[in-house]
């Protein structure tokens, strides 16, 4: 019954966030016109109305439908992947603290990344414009991926995946990666070092439909394995052995849980940079309002996700306008105090 | 039935368990006990499908155990393991679904309460659903790991044969009325046709329950038998390297002598 309310809310919370964010910013555009302009421009795509002639094409158009509509979307997207493979990892681990730097791929991806923005023009100065913009973003993928590979491939003997060596293992890699990370801060020049912290910090202002439709797809198979990982990650509460005894295949769970949250979070990293607290906040607060049950927790969590990291890139873009604060910075200052508050306020039923 | 035969279990060259041959009959409360360190985890653990032996097998239904996907042993046998920590707030009725769901039965939501709400009655924890789990004491934690065991295999027998529970130490952290209460559970389950296997320390209570009593020494199998034979003195003053001090110690202070019915 309290699921049921929670869900209603949920949406209705993030239909308003996006309404909401698709009207506010600069640019002078109501609601209405903005609701009006996406309503013609999917009239268009599915073919209900004739194109309008490209001329007639408004800056409010423009605006909204290459700028704010992408944008906003891939937030919603990008806070469901980070929320949802939050809670997954915390599962996982059995620690409400885990978030997915615990295998490694955002060590890893930041590694990458840094190398591709220090590195990079150096190596691929004679490729084409269109093929730079993606060193940044495929490294970042191809980093986080390949850190969580071999750190599951540290942890694992005889086809059993140990968490707790996963766990220390991610450290040493963690420091390594940084390590990497600092000597190429220091070949650097200023201006490498300035997109470095902001890559760090995380943005979505490079959003565009293509990332929205690379990013998509990865959601949509998150969520639609939800269902069937959210019996696994309750056994999982009461301990590994635990879930074996009651039926769960302990090693396909580990893996499935690592391949979805690392291509996850390596894609959600390549097209927004490094973007903290969501995946702790976010399923912190769901358990203490609807509890621990993941069968609503992932679902809920994807929801809630969306509607932080939207709401979080509307303050960021519009804060400090027209320049713009990285949403690192807006999910950490919200996060941060959320978080304390919660542990302070409930530490006893935590357990902590 | 569960049957092991010649069963070994090893961690690098440390032996844990020595070619035991082990059968749990079904309608029988089958206990194994011994000193510390003697290997009666380690050989639940084997019997419950986690450990794979090193050397021998293990039989149940006639199908050796490492045939079985987690999912169809689930369904067959449960287990009760010594105190576990929920990593998360959890509600009462949370666990006890997890054995609902572990059973694999396509229960209706007032199936699955009513079934939840008897096995709570039946430890002595009615009414308990919405308490949280970290609320309550060692000993009601216990009886709700209990309770969610027991929804797990519902069924003493089914189609397929008899439910194996599998428990170890279940008393540890009971007071003395719900020790005698939970072997009277797991006693009657067994009556009813089930296959009851208990790793046990309190040799009074094993006396008054078992039908089939192990005694496990340093990995090996030490005797087997009915409890008569098996807690004979001179098996006891052997197998657990006492001297006639300390059994006059332990059955001097007896206080009650358990009847199971």
């Amino acid at each position: 019954m309290q699921s049921k309310l929670a869900v209603c809310v949920l949406i209705c919370v993030l239909g308003g966030a996006i309404v909401t964010s698709i009207a506010i910013g600069p640019g002078q555009v109501n609601i209405l016109q903005a609701l009006d302009i996406i309503l013609n421009a999917t009239k268009q795509k599915i073919g209900l109305l004739a194109p309008s002639e490209s001329a007639a094409i408004s800056t409010a158009h423009i605006i909204i439908m290459e700028i704010r509509l992408p944008r906003i979307l891939l937030a919603g997207v990008v806070g469901s992947m980070l929320a949802v493979a939050g809670a997954m990892m915390q599962g996982l681990f059995r620690n409400p603290l885990a978030d997915p730097g615990l295998i490694g791929v955002s060590s890893g991806s930041a590694m990458f990344a840094v190398l591709a923005i220090v590195l990079g023009p150096m190596l691929t100065a004679h490729w084409p414009a269109d093929l730079q913009i993606l060193v940044l973003p495929l490294s970042a993928f191809v980093g986080g991926l390949a850190t969580t590979f071999l750190l599951y491939k540290i942890a694992t003997r005889q086809g059993q995946t140990s968490i707790a060596t996963m766990l220390l293992a991610g450290i040493a890699l963690a420091a390594l990666t940084s390590a990497v990370t600092g000597t190429m801060l220091f070949y650097s020049t200023d201006e490498q070092m300035r997109d470095i912290t902001y890559w760090t910090m995380g943005s979505l202002s490079g959003a565009t439909w293509l990332k929205l439709a690379i990013v998509t797809p990865v959601l949509l198979v998150m969520v639609l394995s939800l269902h069937k990982l959210a019996f696994g990650l309750n056994a999982f509460v009461l301990g590994e052995a635990e879930a074996y005894y009651l039926g769960v295949n302990t090693q396909r769970l580990k893996y499935s849980i690592m391949i979805l949250v690392s291509v996850s979070v390596g894609v959600a990293v390549s097209v927004s940079g490094i973007i903290g607290f969501v995946g702790i906040v976010v399923p912190h607060v769901l358990r203490l309002a609807v509890g621990a049950d993941h069968r609503t927790l992932l679902p809920f969590s994807a929801l809630l996700g969306a509607i932080v990291l939207m709401s979080a890139d509307t303050l960021a873009r519009t804060l400090v306008a027209p320049a713009e604060l990285p949403i690192g910075i807006i999910t950490a200052l919200i996060g941060a105090p959320v978080f304390l508050s919660i542990l302070l306020n409930r530490r006893t039923l935590l357990d902590l | 039935m569960l049957e092991a035969r010649n069963l070994s279990f090893s961690v690098g060259p440390t032996q844990l368990i020595n070619s035991i041959s082990f059968r749990a009959a079904a309608g029988e409360f089958t206990v194994i006990v011994g000193p510390n360190g003697a290997g009666k985890s380690t050989l639940l653990r084997c019997l419950s499908g986690e450990l794979t032996p090193t050397g021998g097998n293990i039989v149940m239904h006639g199908k050796d155990l490492k045939h079985y996907q987690p999912q169809e042993l689930a369904v067959h046998r449960a287990v009760l393991s010594q105190s576990s920590q929920l990593s998360f707030p959890f509600k009462v009725h949370e666990i006890a679904m997890l054995g609902v769901k572990a059973s694999q039965l396509a229960l209706s939501k007032e199936e699955a309460n009513q079934r939840i709400a008897k096995a709570l009655s039946q430890v002595g924890l009615q009414g308990y659903e919405h308490r949280y789990y970290q609320s309550l004491s060692g000993g009601e934690q216990q009886r709700t790991h209990m309770a969610r065991v027991l929804c797990q295999i519902w069924q003493p027998v089914t189609q397929h044969g008899p439910a194996c529970l599998l428990l170890d130490e279940p008393t540890a952290s009971l007071d003395l009325r719900y020790q005698i209460s939970l072997l009277d559970l797991a006693k009657s389950y067994a009556r009813k046709g089930g296959c009851v296997v208990a790793v046990l320390h309190e040799l009074d209570l094993v006396k008054a329950y078992a039908d089939q009593v192990y005694m496990l020494k340093q990995g090996e199998l030490f005797k087997a038998g009915d409890p008569h034979a098996a807690l004979h003195q001179d098996v006891l003053m052997d197998g657990f390297e006492l001297d006639q001090r300390m059994l006059n110690l332990k059955w001097g202070t007896q206080m009650l002598e358990p009847r199971a019915h």
